[in-house]
């Protein structure tokens, strides 16, 4: 009866101890898989904001590669270096899409200046409408006010 | 000499100008007409020389051209389906058939990719038909979509000589 508890014991612990290991490996691919997502909604959220990300889709499609490749292999150690990699590339492509979405200007305040400069300059067409020709005929009042007509000979 | 008609043709030609300037910059590297190409190369990576007869079970090597012109990042994934003659695909439906193969690539607008394809099919059929289906990831549900692309080859498979 004893040794039937052990052995029930021992299969259970040997149960307990292989199944995280089998989720976690069959987890890892929709993981990463996921995490490649979540990059990909990042690179083009800083796409939108005109951030040049051409770098970052090679970084994303080289770990998208390997994840195929990954998914293919039958290998478990290959698979999960594959994996490994693919994270790697991935998390390095975020934090380059971060740093950029950082130092990029602002996309109000470019557009705000397009707003205040085109503004500007309708004001500035409809003043020189309003007032140009009164300021340019007494500009040439002032440059040729005192010409005299002079009388000449003939 | 500078009259009234004259200054509202200056006006008008500098409110246009403006209006051209101001739209021109924000309109800058948009996309008018957005498209995406798949196309099929033959086993030398040319157009051409594709097989018409192969064997069960016998590699159909093939390269798959993908490239974007949506002025965007686009990340696709491209299914090969195996129909025969009464399969039917469109550019508003995909076929339904069995997906045999897929392959994906995320791209950059105004980039191209040739990704090698090994196929294989494991029964004998005539006039079969290879269908290369183009989806793309809708970024609204995170879900791929049919993208109205497609391409197909069609093939005869037949058994091989027995012993």
């Amino acid at each position: 009866m004893k040794k039937l508890w052990a052995l029930s014991l021992a299969l259970l612990i040997a149960v307990v101890l292989v199944m995280p290991c089998q989720a976690q490996s069959s987890t890892d691919e929709s993981y990463v898989r996921g995490l490649l997502l979540t990059a990909f909604t990042k690179l083009r959220e800083a796409e939108d904001m005109g951030v040049n990300v051409t770098a970052e889709a090679h970084m994303l499609d080289e770990a998208l590669s390997l994840i195929v490749e990954a998914e293919r292999t039958v290998d478990g150690s290959l698979k999960s270096m594959l994996l490994d990699n693919a994270t790697t590339i991935i998390e390095l492509a975020i934090v380059s899409i971060n740093e950029k979405v950082a130092n990029a200007p602002p996309v109000n305040v470019s557009l705000m200046g397009l707003v205040v400069g085109a503004a500007a300059s309708i004001a500035c067409c409809s003043l020189g409408y309003i007032y140009g020709s009164r300021l340019l005929w007494k500009s040439w009042l002032k440059l040729r006010g005192r010409w005299r007509v002079k009388r000449v000979a003939g | 000499m500078l009259d009234e008609e004259v200054s509202a043709v200056v006006l008008a030609v500098l409110v246009v100008a403006v209006i051209f300037g101001i739209s021109q910059s924000y309109f800058a590297g948009r996309v008018v007409e957005p498209f995406s190409a798949i196309a099929l190369l033959g086993p030398e990576k040319k157009i051409g020389d594709y097989p018409r007869e192969v064997l069960v079970g016998e590699e159909v090597k093939l390269y798959l051209y993908i490239s974007n012109f949506e002025g965007k990042t686009a990340y696709y994934k491209v299914y090969v389906k195996l129909g025969n003659e009464s399969t039917t695909v469109s550019n508003e439906s995909p076929a339904q058939a069995p997906v045999i193969a897929t392959y994906e690539s995320i791209l950059a607008h105004q980039e191209e990719k040739v990704m090698p394809v090994s196929l294989t099919i494991d029964k004998p059929m005539v006039n079969a038909k290879l269908i290369f289906e183009m989806w793309i990831l809708d970024e609204e549900t995170m879900q791929f979509k049919y993208h109205g692309r497609y391409l197909q080859l069609w093939l005869n498979v037949t058994a091989p000589p027995g012993p």
